[in-house]
């Protein structure tokens, strides 16, 4: 099999190959923790960082809420741009740190700016509810240790989104 | 089963790159938890490159999207720039980015593991183990790639012709 020119297939792809990082060499395979241990211990990390994330949590969407101030008096992509970034972080820390809602509705909202068609201006109104339902869950957890009214919001949010972007 | 039964991570340098403060404690801590012995953070892929030239990590963990310099940035940086000292690093990109878009890009930028967020501690445990146990040599190929191999089956059912002149999988 070859090309037009005569040359065959694949054959011209040449690569040189070298031996990749030996970290073998620097990991003795005994003398460290079992995988349970480990794993008994970074959990235990998780917890302890998780609680001060709780602390943090009510000063992020403090900031976050001046990010959509700015957004609202000039709705610019300059200023969508650090705003989707905080929410991203946020749902990407939610799960790890015990709040799966706050993954579940920065996703909701992640998804909403990704995937809204570029022609039509994002609204306003939908980003704050977002960000409204991201302090509902602050406020259960803290006040109730529930979830309920969250998981309906989030709920409610995802299918506001999915008419938005039908 | 892996044969590392008690792996002992204290002379790894990890360096973990992410502009969230909570996320570089959150996994600073888990590699502490492991035993890992020392860990280097930065808070964008600029900066990332600067601390790997002076820490010259094992391994670096680094989130995708971040305001000055990216995760892309970074693993770009440190295979190709003339005066990087961490050409040949473990590279893990942790991201809430799940799309197949940018799984294949960050491989075909040369990185080791793809890790999506919520991450958690066994996830983190399961790439370091694979990364050692599992070592890729590296290619350099005509089309500008540099980086670990990007073929991981070694199929023996696999019918076609080979695609490299040097193909590792012949002469080993």
């Amino acid at each position: 099999m070859s090309t037009s020119d005569g040359k065959p297939i694949g054959k011209t792809d040449s690569a040189e190959f070298s031996k990749g990082p030996a970290l073998a060499d620097k990991v003795p395979p005994v003398g460290g923790l079992s995988q349970d241990e480990a794993l008994k211990r970074a959990d235990a990390a998780v917890e302890a960082v998780a609680k001060e994330f709780e602390g943090m949590l009510g000063e992020e969407l403090d900031e976050i809420d001046v990010l959509m101030a700015a957004y609202k008096a000039n709705p610019s992509q300059a200023n969508l741009d650090p705003l989707f970034g905080r929410i991203h972080n946020l749902r990407g820390q939610g799960t790890t740190l015990g709040y799966p809602l706050i993954t579940r509705i920065g996703t909701s909202f992640c998804r909403y700016i990704i995937d809204h068609e570029p022609s039509k201006q994002v609204k306003a109104a939908l980003i704050e509810q977002h960000l409204q339902a991201l302090r509902i869950v602050l406020k259960e957890r803290t006040e109730s240790d529930g979830d309920a009214v969250s998981k309906q919001v989030a709920e409610a949010l995802e299918i506001a989104v999915d008419k938005e972007l039908a | 089963m892996s044969a590392l039964r008690k792996p002992d991570f204290r002379n790894l340098k990890v360096l973990v790159v992410d502009d969230s403060a909570f996320i570089l404690r959150l996994v600073s801590q888990i590699l502490k938890s492991f035993g890992v012995g020392t860990v280097a953070r930065a808070s964008s892929g600029n900066e990332g490159y600067e601390v790997a030239q002076q820490f010259e990590p094992d391994i670096v963990i680094s989130d995708w999207d971040m305001p000055d310099g990216t995760g892309i940035d970074l693993v770009r940086n440190l295979r190709s720039r003339e005066d990087s000292k961490c050409k040949y690093t473990s590279f893990i990109m942790l991201t809430a980015y799940a799309e197949i878009s940018r799984v294949l890009a960050s491989r075909d930028l040369g990185i080791s593991e793809f890790l999506t967020k919520p991450v958690s501690p066994s996830q983190i445990y399961t790439r370091l183990v694979s990364l050692i146990e599992h070592p890729r040599q590296f290619v350099a190929t005509e089309g500008d790639y540099f980086g670990p191999d990007r073929r991981r089956l070694e199929s023996s059912n696999y019918k076609g012709e080979d695609r490299r002149i040097e193909d590792p999988l012949l002469t080993v």
